[in-house]
C-alpha cells in the first residue's frame, strides 16, 4: 500500500512537470502573436524588422522619437495605459493603430482625435482577393506610408469614419459597402464606397496612422500584393525602435497558462518570492526530520 | 486514497487534452481568415453593375471619370475563364470613351467657329467630328454584341426574370441604350452644324485679314507695333472690332476708316524665346449674315531676356535649431543688379535677402523638424528682363551624437545605494542642464548636469532573488539643445546579495543534512550485518512490547490474541527481531520466518488465526481459541525444547 502511494505521488509530480513543459514550449498559434509562426501570427514581421514584442505599455521607451508602436487593441485600456500611449505619441513616437472590432476608439477618444473605427464589416463583392471578405484597396494617396504601394488586401476589415479628406491615405473601391446588418449583402441605407481605410494624423510631435484592419500584419497577409511594401514603409519611417504590442491581443487559455508560468517565475525574482521559496524548501526538507524526531 | 485517485485521473485527462488548449484558446469571433484557404466567390452581378456604372458616367459626358472607373477593373476579382472576354470588353469600352472624349470638344469648337462664321476652321473640325462619330457607331455595335456574349457567359439568359443577375443585365442594357442615344444626339449636332456651315459658305461674303509686326525680335517688357488691314470681297471694312491674340491673351482693337489697324503691344514678362500673335475678325452687328469671319496668318515674335544663373553651396548636413550658412552666386549675362533670394525648407520660407552677385545667407532649421532628408530650395525671383532661377538641394537633418563618461562602482553589496557620476559632452563643449535618468532594477532617479557637464546621482539597489553577478544600470541622457541627440546606454555592475546567499546556504545545508540522514538509515547491507548485543536486544524488546498498544476484546477473540502475543514474544526473543508499531502481522511473519526453521509452521498458523480474529467477519469458536493456545505451546516447545 505504501509503495503504491509513493508511486502515485511520483507519477503526479511527473505529470505536472510534463504539463508545465508542454505549456511552456508549445508553439503559439494565437492571433497576432509575435512568436506565432503560423498563418495568423506576426512572427515574420517581428523577425524581418527586428520588431520588439511589448508585453506591457509601461515598457514603452522614455524617448520615443523615431520609435514606432504597432498596436492591435483587442483588450480594454486602463487610464494609465492610455496616458502612456498619449505620452508616447506627443513626445514624438509614431503609433500605428490597427483595429477592426477592438478598442481602438477608446484610444482615439482619449487622444482627442475625431476619427473612429466603424466596427462594421467592410465587404467588396468586386474588388477583392478571392472573396468579398478580402477587399482590395487600390485608391492610395501619395505619402511616405503608401510609397510604391499599388494595392493592398485587407481581411475581414472595417472602415474609418469621421476622417478629414486630407488625412485619408487609402480608400476602398466604390463597390465596397459596410454590412451594417450582417446579411453579407448590400441593403438600402448601408454606406457604400469609397470608404477610408488608412489615415494619417499628427499629434504633438508624433504621428498616428490608423489602419482599419490589423490582419494586414499577419504572416499569411503580409506577402500578398503590396501589403509587404506598406509594412516596409512603416519600418522605414522608424529610425529607432519598432515595437509590437502583445498586451492587448485576444486572450487564450494557452497564453494565460504561459503568463501564469512567467508570473510564477518572476515572483521568485522578488524579495517576498525568494523568501517564500526558501521557506517552502526548508519546510519540505525538514518535515520528515521533525516527524522522525517526534515519532 | 479514493480522492487521490480522482485527482490523478483529472491530471491525466488534462495531460491528454493539453494539445487542444491552443485550439480552445482562439477568440470566439475570428477577425480574419487564412487567405490561402479562402474560397473564390466572384460576384458576377457586380461585374454587370460595374459596366452599367461606367456607361452611365459616359452617357452623362463624364468620360474621364468613366475611364478612371474602368481602369480600376484591373483590381477586380475576375474568374480566369472570363479574363480574356473582360479584357476585350474593356479595350472596346476604352476606345469608345476616348473617341467620345475627343468628339465633344471637336463639336464644341466647330459650334463656336460656325457661330463666329469662321467657315474654313469650322470645316476642319466638323470633318474630324464626322470621323469620330462613325467610329463611335461602330464601337457601340461591337459593345452591344460583346455585352450579349458576356452576359451569356455569366448565365444571364438562363437566369429567372427578376433575379439579381437579370436586373443587373437590364440595367447595363439601359446604360448602353442611353449611350447610343447620346451618340445619336452628337451625330445630329454634327449634321446640323455641317448644314449651317454649308449655308454660310455659299451665302456670306468672305473676308481677309492681314498682320505685320515690328520689330520681330524684342526684350520682354518692350513694345512691338502690330498693324494690318481687313477687307471683305475687295472692300475695306472700317470701324470693325478685331481681336489680337498674343499667346491666346486677347487685346481688342478697331479698324480705322481705311480698314487698317495699328497698335502697340507690350510683351509680357514671360521668359520664353517665342510668342505667337494673330488677329481675328468675328462678324458682329450688321455684319452678321453678311460677312464670314477670318483669321490673320500667325506671326512669331522672338522674345529676349537675361537668363539668371544661380550657384549654391551648402553643407549636406544640418542640425535642428543650429544655424547654417548657404552661400552662392547670382549672375546673368548683363552685369549685376540687386536680386531677391529666398531660402525654403520643404516649402517653408526660412530667409529672404536682397543681394548682388555673391551671397551668404544664414538659416536655422526649426527645433522640432524631423530628422532625415529634406528639400532645401534657393529661389531668385524674376526681375524685369532678368529671369528667375531656383536650385534645390537635399539636406540631411540630423541630431549630433553626444558622449558620456561614467564612473560607477565595480562591486556593490545589495541593498547598499549605488553612487554614479559622470560627464556629458560633445566636441563643441560640455552639455549643461542635460537630464540624466538612471534606472537600476525597479529603482530610478533623475539629475541634471552642471555647467561643466558633470553629474552625480545616487540610486537605490533593491533586494531581489539574485545572489551574485552583473546587473544592468540604464542611463538616459536628454540634452536641452535640440541639435543634440538623446542617448541611452547600459552599464553592468557586479552585485553581491548577502541576505539571499545566507538563505540559500541555510536551505542547502538543511537539504544536505536530510539526504545524509536518509542515506544513513536506509543502507540494507549494514542493517543485515548489524550485531546487536543480547542485553541491548532485550532492552529493545522490552521497549517494543511496552509501546505495543493494548486491546480491549472479550471472549474468544481475546484468548486468540493473547495466545498470539504470547507466541510473538517467544519468536521476538529467539529471533531478535522486534515487531515495530507500523509492521503488520504478515510483514513480521515474513521477516521472522528465515530464522524459525523449526517453529515456522505453527507460527504461520498462529498468525493466520490472529489475522482472522482481527480482520475477518467470520465467527470464531472455542476450538479455534484452543488451537491457538496449542500452537503457542508447540512454538515454545520447538524453540525452547520444552523448557518453557
Amino acid at each position: 500500500m505504501v509503495e503504491l502511494r509513493r508511486f502515485l505521488v511520483i507519477l503526479s509530480v511527473v505529470l505536472v512537470l510534463i504539463l508545465t513543459i508542454v505549456v511552456w514550449f508549445f508553439p503559439s498559434n494565437e492571433d497576432f502573436r509575435a512568436e506565432n509562426p503560423f498563418w495568423n501570427g506576426t512572427e515574420d514581421i517581428s523577425s524581418s524588422y527586428s520588431a520588439t514584442p511589448l508585453e506591457s505599455l509601461s515598457d514603452l521607451p522614455l524617448l520615443p522619437q523615431g520609435s514606432t508602436l504597432i498596436l492591435v487593441p483587442y483588450l480594454e485600456f486602463t487610464p494609465a495605459e492610455l496616458g502612456e500611449l498619449n505620452s508616447f505619441v506627443t513626445k514624438g513616437g509614431t503609433l500605428v493603430l490597427a483595429d477592426d472590432y477592438g478598442y481602438g476608439n477608446q484610444i482615439l477618444e482619449y487622444l482627442g482625435l475625431k476619427a473612429r473605427f466603424s466596427g462594421h464589416i467592410l465587404l467588396d463583392p468586386l474588388f477583392s482577393y478571392k472573396s468579398k471578405w478580402l477587399p482590395r484597396i487600390s485608391h492610395l494617396a501619395s505619402s511616405s506610408v503608401t510609397d510604391n504601394t499599388d494595392s493592398l488586401i485587407l481581411n475581414h476589415a472595417t472602415c474609418l469614419i469621421d476622417v478629414e479628406a486630407s488625412d485619408v491615405l487609402a480608400l476602398s473601391s466604390s463597390f465596397s459597402f459596410l454590412d451594417l446588418n450582417g446579411n453579407q449583402a448590400w441593403d438600402g441605407g448601408e454606406p457604400t464606397g469609397p470608404l477610408p481605410v488608412i489615415s494619417y494624423h499628427n499629434l504633438g510631435s508624433g504621428k498616428i496612422i490608423l489602419i482599419s484592419d490589423p490582419s494586414i500584419f499577419i504572416n499569411s497577409m503580409e506577402t500578398i500584393e503590396s501589403n509587404y511594401t506598406l509594412i516596409q514603409n512603416i519600418a522605414a519611417i522608424t529610425t529607432s525602435e519598432l515595437l509590437i504590442d502583445q498586451s492587448h491581443l485576444p486572450p487564450s487559455n494557452l497564453h494565460q497558462s504561459k503568463n501564469l508560468l512567467s508570473a510564477i517565475r518572476d515572483s521568485f525574482n522578488t524579495l517576498g518570492g525568494a523568501v517564500g521559496l526558501v521557506i517552502v524548501a526548508l519546510t519540505v526538507t525538514l518535515i520528515p526530520i521533525w516527524y522522525k524526531k517526534k515519532g | 486514497m479514493k480522492k487521490f485517485a480522482i485527482a490523478l485521473s483529472i491530471i491525466i485527462l488534462l495531460a491528454m487534452l493539453s494539445p487542444c488548449f491552443s485550439i480552445l484558446a482562439q477568440p470566439t469571433h475570428t477577425p480574419h481568415e487564412n487567405p490561402a484557404l479562402a474560397k473564390g466567390s466572384p460576384d458576377l452581378v457586380s461585374i454587370l453593375l460595374f459596366y452599367g456604372n461606367v456607361f452611365d458616367l459616359a452617357a452623362t459626358s463624364q468620360y474621364q471619370d468613366a475611364q478612371s472607373l474602368l481602369n480600376e477593373l484591373e483590381y477586380a476579382n475576375i474568374p480566369d475563364e472570363l479574363q480574356y472576354l473582360i479584357d476585350r470588353y474593356n479595350t472596346l469600352t476604352q476606345q469608345l470613351l476616348t473617341t467620345l472624349d475627343n468628339l465633344e470638344p471637336l463639336l464644341d469648337e466647330a459650334s463656336t467657329l460656325v457661330a463666329e462664321y469662321q467657315v474654313s476652321e469650322a470645316k476642319q473640325k466638323l470633318d474630324a467630328a464626322k470621323v469620330a462619330i462613325d467610329d463611335t457607331q461602330l464601337l457601340l455595335d461591337d459593345i452591344e454584341a460583346a455585352t450579349n456574349i458576356l452576359s451569356d457567359k455569366l448565365g444571364v439568359f438562363a437566369a429567372l426574370a427578376g433575379s439579381q443577375v437579370r436586373l443587373a443585365y437590364d440595367r447595363l442594357q439601359e446604360s448602353v441604350h442611353r449611350l447610343r442615344q447620346l451618340t445619336d444626339e452628337l451625330n445630329q449636332l454634327q449634321q446640323s452644324l455641317t448644314q449651317r456651315h454649308e449655308i454660310q459658305a455659299v451665302e456670306l461674303i468672305p473676308t481677309e485679314l492681314s498682320l505685320s509686326i515690328s520689330p520681330a525680335s524684342v526684350f520682354v517688357g518692350d513694345n512691338i507695333a502690330a498693324s494690318g488691314r481687313l477687307t471683305g470681297d475687295g472692300n475695306l471694312l472700317v470701324n470693325r472690332r478685331l481681336t489680337l491674340l498674343l499667346d491666346n491673351e486677347p487685346l481688342v482693337i478697331t479698324t480705322d476708316l481705311d480698314g487698317s489697324y495699328a497698335t502697340d503691344i507690350t510683351i509680357p514678362y514671360k521668359y520664353v524665346s517665342t510668342m505667337t500673335l494673330k488677329a481675328v475678325y468675328t462678324p458682329s452687328g450688321n455684319d452678321i449674315g453678311t460677312y464670314l469671319g477670318c483669321y490673320s496668318p500667325p506671326m512669331a515674335v522672338d522674345t529676349s531676356f537675361y537668363p539668371t544663373l544661380l550657384e549654391v553651396l551648402a553643407l549636406e548636413t544640418a542640425h535642428p535649431g543650429l544655424p547654417i550658412t548657404i552661400s552662392g552666386q547670382v549672375s546673368s549675362t548683363d552685369g549685376t543688379i540687386d536680386r531677391t533670394v529666398q531660402v525654403l525648407l520643404d516649402n517653408t520660407q526660412l530667409a529672404e535677402e536682397i543681394t548682388q552677385g555673391q551671397f551668404n545667407i544664414q538659416i536655422t532649421s526649426p527645433p522640432q523638424v524631423s530628422t532625415g532628408k529634406h528639400s532645401l530650395t534657393v529661389i531668385v525671383t524674376p526681375q524685369g528682363r532678368y529671369s528667375g532661377a531656383s536650385k534645390s538641394l537635399t539636406v540631411n537633418i540630423s541630431r549630433m551624437p553626444i558622449r558620456v563618461e561614467i564612473q560607477k562602482p565595480l562591486l556593490v553589496l545589495i541593498p547598499k545605494p549605488i553612487e554614479v557620476s559622470g560627464k556629458v559632452y560633445h566636441s563643441l563643449g560640455p552639455l549643461r542642464d542635460a537630464r540624466v535618468s538612471l534606472t537600476f532594477k525597479d529603482s530610478s532617479t533623475t539629475v541634471k548636469t552642471s555647467t561643466d557637464g558633470s553629474f552625480t546621482a545616487t540610486i537605490d539597489a533593491p533586494l531581489d532573488l539574485s545572489l551574485v553577478g552583473p546587473q544592468e544600470l540604464g542611463i538616459t541622457i536628454e540634452p536641452v539643445e535640440p541639435w543634440y541627440t538623446s542617448l541611452q546606454i547600459e552599464r553592468r555592475i557586479f552585485t553581491i546579495n548577502p541576505a539571499n546567499m545566507g538563505l540559500m546556504l541555510v536551505a542547502f545545508v538543511s537539504l544536505g543534512l536530510l539526504v545524509f540522514n536518509r542515506v544513513r538509515t536506509r543502507l540494507p547491507g549494514r542493517r543485515e550485518k548489524l550485531v546487536i548485543p543480547e542485553a541491548t536486544l532485550q532492552e529493545l524488546l522490552i521497549v517494543a512490547q511496552a509501546l505495543r498498544p493494548g486491546f480491549e476484546f472479550g471472549g474468544i477473540k481475546e484468548r486468540i490474541l493473547s495466545a498470539y502475543l504470547n507466541g510473538l514474544g517467544v519468536v521476538e526473543k529467539v529471533t531478535g527481531i522486534p515487531m515495530s508499531p507500523h509492521t503488520t502481522l504478515r510483514e513480521f511473519l515474513n521477516a521472522a520466518a528465515p530464522q524459525l526453521p523449526t517453529a515456522i509452521k505453527p507460527f504461520v498458523e498462529l498468525t493466520l488465526i490472529a489475522e482472522n480474529a482481527l480482520y475477518s467477519a467470520h465467527k470464531l469458536d472455542e476450538s479455534t481459541a484452543a488451537k491457538a493456545e496449542q500452537l503457542v505451546a508447540t512454538i515454545k516447545e520447538e524453540l525452547y525444547g520444552g523448557a518453557a
